[in-house]
């Protein structure tokens, strides 16, 4: 019986007790039942805030993790688990304590949430790759005091419950290690549960970085909740902000046309609201008749009127109503003296994935896009024409829409209209600054346009925002192409995903593995990605057949191809609570979007200080490494352990910066030497694993302080290479611990020459010889351009096995850029497994970092062969010569 | 006392509804109402007596709330109601005159009760209290099936009266000669591909009150399911007489017409009647209420699919003629306009208004020619007549109580005018 069934059950249990005496209802757990010969207990044990416990499978390896550790900084969300696994049906209770760190200081029990974890029946997996299969999967949390309100505080015989904790530490909270215990409490016994709870030195901000849409479906609102208030409405989205997670969709936002005045009072309130970071501009559909050439496409310019075109009904924005939008947002930011426009974001889901719909598609995205773009770019205007008085902002221009060239979308012109005057108190200054920033951020908005790939439309439409589902972005040479676009348009690269793409992916899944979702800001963060787009949150409803759904708590597969995919909430109203209730997927977004604001606040250390993005991009490189490979999440060895270090350097780099204003700018590693630049104010001594180091003179300021730069050098020859960096500001010292991981080996390319073949489909003899680049000796390979142009390295010699962790190739590129795919074969695999594309740079070095997490080493055997699949640019028919100097492999040292 | 053991037996007989199906041997019980006509005893459908059985239910169109009631003035049987609050018009209009609804599935989980197969159901019932001061008004419309994008296949509406501080007993007597034969496995709960007509629900609208009057409460309770062993011959629909789209001479030609459910029809009503007709037979009547007044984009619309699949309008030549006809009495009549549209799969490729004068027969007569050359219509595109898949009725009713009938819905054929 799962845990929703279990209410209905027990409000029978206690009536017909009374009556019939009625044995069947054994499962309706008490603390007074005969459990025969054998002895009531329960397994209580332990498990991380990233992994998802299920309820009917067998964990008994793990019971002796009975310690509850959390390691959080200070107002930020952190979790773990408890489980509880009886040999009999019991009710259960959870009592909370206080902590104390060796000081003595207090963490009071009230920084801490607790709450029941509800498990959903996953039928049919839809995941290609799932360990656990069907089964009970832990999703809902229903806070504590409301299972125990519902009598829900129970559990069958030889099931596993969880009950999720959450830490949040106080703004104020001493940083520590604060232990206690908590107890459990079962019908037969009291269980104390050892708590440990660590405080990073580090306060996360209010203020949320990381952009998100999230929907939230009004109708599905009403139709989970039976609730279609406004005050529902309002919980929904409030609720979602809680999670650092901005939704498209207003409270009431649905109705806009129908009570601006209030969507309008929202716009204002969420943007001053830290934790909301994406507003969206209204909008509302319509249809127009638009031109389509003989060949499908539309007519525009010289194609307009021609005989053989016709006349298609496409989906459009209805344009009134969203120039309407726009200047309300300028005139409430006047009246209000808030630029209304800084957190504005535009979302026409009528061209979303514009690509799978063909020309029709494409035309309905040129129109509507390049209209959009006109207005905005005309409103823009207007601002210019604005003039300010003592009485308020004179306006006597309107937009107008000449037909004329309407296919094309572009069409809008100011002219001379009756004058207005919009409220605003600012003085004439003020007002410049406003409006400055309101036209600066205005231009700025794109429209988040989903699509598969950068294509020449969006080069043609610049305000599409492009948006592909995160799988785009695992090739390096995706997210170059993403990249470049984004910096050509001015605009910024975005994600999603839905019932696409699944695991080793990130998604938010049911039946997929936790940390999966929790990794997917860091990959954004790592790879500029600031938007992650979500279709939408609470889908109560079947999208195909009937739409009903009868119990929101057990029916997981709403949309077709993905369980839980549209929903990360549930109706609090089952339960009493007159709002949603959250699942420990939406618990792991928060935990993720903390997560992405932690990196985004260390990157302002960086930028206050005038370090380079280059340079933070080698620290941030340690802190994720080996978490995931592209946008793929690795899933060998001990993840999570992986990911708990990696959050262990982020939070020793945070404290270490921001305690002490020592900060480590770069990371190098060449040649078996890891090369570390440091910057510390003067008066802040620095030790490298011990002993004190010196610095030179810097021109960087650490608020009036200027500052030393230190260069800090460990070769990498020891089974472990750390590098332990100590910075003491007066009384208080702060480490970083760098692990380079095990000893690196360079080989070099000449002693392999006789390892390498090219395999080419061209007709002439291809080279491979011994030459010199930049005055480096190298193994030059020359193929001539044809369809296929690749060399093979033999490195069977060189033993990369499972005590490896990475291979570096150096390699000098004598023509224009090309890339390099790397494939890969061991001993065992069947087939070469493609590890990445990576672009070698005309007429220079390039060092390609080959994970080798990719190719399973411990399962497959050693790596035999490395095969390097070499392309010039499209259309592009240039022979390869490049020069390999040597390879560099490191060690895990595990 | 009495109580309790009105407690115990309610939870008795509730104990007896969990895991009842529709198909099941009938259970009599002492407390059973009896369907005298045909001695077929009812199916509790849903006591309202637990908040999980409050999931049957959807709330739509800015609603309100569904609660779970307890106190027992509010109950007619078992331990609960559910109570319905409507609530007031926050838009100041901007709502329009949309339809505050909720939706009772045919199946309810949390019982065990699946009634969607409507083979051999014969009505519909449910008590609901009215605790206003003033009599107040419910629509039923049985909803054969609703998506995620709220296109629904539905019967027409019929308004009840709910007197004041009462209860009314509401029933809606089924047809089920025009119920669509779908695949069982549409519930989900089915397998295999057998066809039976499916009822996904019930919808109750209500009068969305004014900002000024306030919210509306209703109580629901005891929705129950009367059988029947009568058998039924589903409506072979094809069966039109020459260059008809629809006379509305058949009963079912009304009960298969389409209401948008965001739209807010509700206020109307339509029936059969044989009180007006240009064709000898019968047609359709739309009613609406004094304060029922429609809005534009509010459709009564007739489906080729569900109406006229037959007819192929590639037949019909340039002079061939579409023909309709309206009218409204004097008594109750609607001197106002009537629009028109046409349209393909891409969309409406005529739209036209024409107006109506109470007491007078309004022909719409017009030439394939005529509606080709709108400026909408693209031929070349396949958007034209000759791919007409839907004609849609707006009625611009504006405050009053108006009747309209609408009829004789055919085509003529120039060769034989001659």
């Amino acid at each position: 019986m799962n845990g929703r069934n279990k209410k209905g059950f027990r409000f029978l249990c206690l009536l017909i007790g009374v009556i019939l005496c009625c044995s069947s209802f054994a499962s309706c757990a008490s603390c007074n039942e005969d459990v025969g010969e054998n002895e009531s207990k329960a397994e209580i044990w332990t498990a991380r805030g990233t992994e998802k416990i299920l309820r009917d499978w067998d964990y008994s390896d793990r019971y002796d993790d009975d310690t509850l550790e959390i390691k959080a900084f200070r107002n930020e969300n952190e979790s773990a688990q408890i489980i509880i696994t009886p040999n009999t049906d019991t009710k259960f209770s959870v009592q909370l304590g206080d902590l104390k760190n060796s000081n003595g200081d207090v963490l009071p029990k009230e920084s801490f949430s607790v709450y029941q974890q509800l498990y959903i029946n996953v039928e049919v997996v839809k995941e290609k790759i799932c360990s656990t299969g069907a089964g009970y999967y832990p999703d809902a949390l229903l806070p504590y005091e409301n299972a125990v309100a519902c009598g829900e505080n129970t559990i069958e015989a030889g099931k596993n419950q969880g009950i999720w904790i959450t830490v949040k530490p106080s703004k104020t909270q001493t940083a520590g290690v604060y232990t206690g215990s908590f107890t459990v409490e079962t019908c037969s016994k009291k269980y104390d549960v050892p708590v440990s709870v660590t405080v990073y030195d580090y306060t996360l901000g209010d203020e949320t970085h990381i952009k998100t849409k999230f929907g939230l479906g009004e109708t599905d609102i009403g139709v989970m909740e039976l609730n279609t208030t406004y005050e529902m409405s309002q919980k929904y989205y409030e609720f979602l902000l809680d999670h650092r997670i901005s939704s498209q969709d207003m409270p009431y936002g649905k109705q806009w046309t129908a009570n601006f005045d209030l969507y309008m009072e929202n716009v204002l309130k969420y943007t001053l609201d830290p934790r909301c970071s994406c507003i969206s501009i209204p909008w509302t559909g319509s249809t127009d008749l638009l031109e389509i050439t003989a060949d499908g496409y539309l007519a525009i310019g010289d194609e307009r009127g021609k005989e053989g075109n016709t006349k298609e009904q496409y989906n459009t924005v209805f344009w009134d109503w969203l120039e309407k939008a726009l200047l309300r947002f300028a005139e409430d930011s006047f009246k209000n003296g808030v630029n209304l426009f800084q957190k504005a974001e535009l979302y026409l889901t009528i061209i979303d994935e514009y690509d799978v719909a063909g020309l029709k598609g494409l035309n309905k995205a040129v129109y509507n896009l390049r209209r959009t773009e006109d207005m905005m770019n005309t409103v823009a205007e207007l601002f210019d024409s604005l003039t300010w008085t003592e009485n308020g902002i004179v306006c006597d221009k309107e937009l107008y829409f000449d037909k004329q060239n309407e296919n094309a979308g572009y069409g809008y012109q100011l002219v001379d209209a009756q004058s207005i005057v919009y409220e605003c108190s600012l003085s004439e200054s003020d007002y410049q600054s406003l409006i400055a920033e309101m036209k600066e951020d205005l231009l700025s908005i794109r429209n988040t346009t989903t699509a598969t790939d950068v294509t020449e439309f969006y080069y043609n439409n610049t305000n599409a925002g492009f948006c592909p589902t995160i799988d785009y972005y695992g090739s390096e040479g995706n997210r170059e192409r993403a990249a470049s676009y984004a910096e050509k348009s001015g605009g910024e690269m975005w994600t999603y995903t839905a019932v696409n793409p699944q695991n080793p992916y990130p998604t938010y899944h049911i039946e997929d593995v936790l940390i999966s979702s929790r990794l997917l800001t860091w990959m954004m963060y790592d790879y500029d990605i600031v938007g992650n787009l979500y279709w939408v949150s609470n889908l109560s409803r079947y999208t195909a057949g009937f739409n009903q759904v009868f119990d929101y708590y057990d029916e997981a597969l709403r949309f077709s191809g993905a369980n839980g995919d549209g929903f990360l909430v549930y109706p609090g109203r089952t339960y009493g609570i007159d709002g949603p209730i959250g699942s420990i997927r939406l618990q792991s977004i928060l935990d993720s979007n903390e997560d992405y604001d932690l990196m985004y606040e260390l990157e302002e250390f960086y930028i206050d200080r005038g370090i380079s993005s280059t340079n933070f991009d080698s620290v941030l490189d340690l802190i994720v490494s080996g978490l995931y490979s592209g946008t793929s999440v690795n899933y060998d060895g001990d993840y999570l352990a992986r990911f708990d270090e990696s959050r262990e350097l982020l939070a020793d780099i945070l404290a270490f910066t921001s305690n002490t204003g020592a900060i480590v700018e770069n990371v190098d590693v060449q040649a078996g030497v890891a090369k570390i630049a440091l910057s510390a104010p003067n008066g802040v001594a620095i030790t490298l694993n011990g002993k004190a180091v010196s610095g030179t003179e810097s021109d960087k300021f650490y608020g009036e302080t200027q500052c030393l730069n230190y260069s800090l050098e460990i070769a990498l020859t020891g089974k472990t290479n750390v590098a332990q960096i100590t910075a003491t500001a007066g009384d208080k010292s702060y480490s970083v611990a760098i692990d380079f991981g095990g000893k690196a080996t360079s080989v070099s390319a000449e002693t392999i020459k006789d390892s390498v073949n090219v395999i080419s489909n061209a007709e002439h003899d291809n080279d491979v010889s011994i030459d010199t680049a930049e005055q480096v000796s190298v193994v030059k390979i020359q193929v001539e351009y044809a369809e296929l142009m690749q060399a093979e390295l033999d490195v069977t010699s060189l033993n990369i096995d499972e005590t490896c962790d990475k291979v570096s190739l150096n390699i000098y590129n004598y023509g224009e850029e090309i890339t390099v795919t790397v494939k890969g074969k061991s001993k065992n695999s069947k087939a070469y497994i493609t590890v990445n594309t990576y672009t070698l740079a005309a007429r220079g070095w390039t060092e390609v970092v080959i994970n080798l997490s990719d190719f399973k080493l411990a399962q497959n055997g050693k790596l035999l062969s490395l095969r390097l699949a070499f392309a010039n640019a499209e259309g592009v028919t240039n022979d390869v010569v490049v020069g390999l100097k040597d390879i560099l492999i490191r060690e895990n040292g595990q | 006392m009495r109580k309790l053991f009105a407690l115990m037996l309610s939870v008795v007989l509730m104990f007896c509804a969990v895991g009842c199906n529709c198909n099941a041997a009938p259970e009599e019980t002492a407390e059973d109402p009896v369907d005298v006509e045909l001695t077929n005893p009812i199916i509790r459908l849903n006591g309202f007596d637990e908040i999980d059985d409050l999931n049957a239910m959807q709330a739509y169109n800015y609603f309100g709330k569904v609660e779970l009631e307890r106190d027992a003035k509010y109950i007619k049987n078992g331990t609960g109601s559910a109570k319905l609050t409507v609530e007031k018009d926050n838009f100041n209009g901007g709502l329009g005159n949309t339809v505050p609804y909720v939706h009772h599935a045919m199946y309810v989980k949390s019982r065990g009760i699946d009634c969607t197969n409507f083979e051999k159901t014969k009505a519909v019932e449910l008590d609901v209290y009215n605790p206003q001061d003033t009599d107040q008004e419910v629509g039923l419309q049985l909803v054969y099936s609703r998506t995620y994008n709220n296109v629904t296949e539905s019967e027409a509406a019929q308004w009840f009266t709910l007197k004041a501080n009462a209860w009314t007993t509401l029933r809606w007597d089924v047809i089920r000669d025009n119920i669509p034969l779908v695949k069982a496995s549409s519930t989900r709960r089915e397998s295999g591909s057998e066809l039976v007509p499916l009822v996904s629900g019930m919808d109750l609208l209500f009068r969305r009150p004014s900002k000024d009057d306030g919210d509306l409460i209703f109580y629901i309770d005891d929705m129950r399911i009367y059988k029947t062993e009568v058998g039924y011959e589903t409506v072979e629909k094809s069966d039109l007489k020459t260059d008809e789209i629809c006379s509305f001479d058949q009963q079912w030609q009304v009960l298969s017409l389409s209401l948008n459910c965001t739209n807010n029809l509700y206020r109307c009503s339509t029936s059969w009647s044989k009180a007006f007709t240009t064709d000898g037979g019968a047609s359709l009547r739309i009613d609406t209420a004094a304060d029922g007044g429609i809005a534009g984009g509010t459709y009564i619309q007739l489906k080729k699919s569900a109406m006229f699949s037959k007819l192929s309008f590639m037949e019909y030549a340039d002079d061939d003629v579409f023909c309709m006809d309206l009218y409204s009495p004097i008594e109750n009549g609607l001197t106002g306009n009537v629009g028109l549209y046409l349209n393909s799969n891409i969309g409406y490729f005529y739209n036209a208004s024409y107006s109506v004068t109470a007491g007078q027969v309004t022909r719409i007569r017009l030439k394939v020619s005529e509606i080709d050359a709108s400026v909408y219509a693209k031929p070349e595109n396949g958007h034209c007549f000759a791919y007409l898949t839907t004609i849609q009725i707006l009625v611009n009713f504006t405050g009053v109580s108006t009747t309209l009938y609408v009829d004789n819905i055919h085509m003529e054929r120039a060769s034989q005018s001659a």
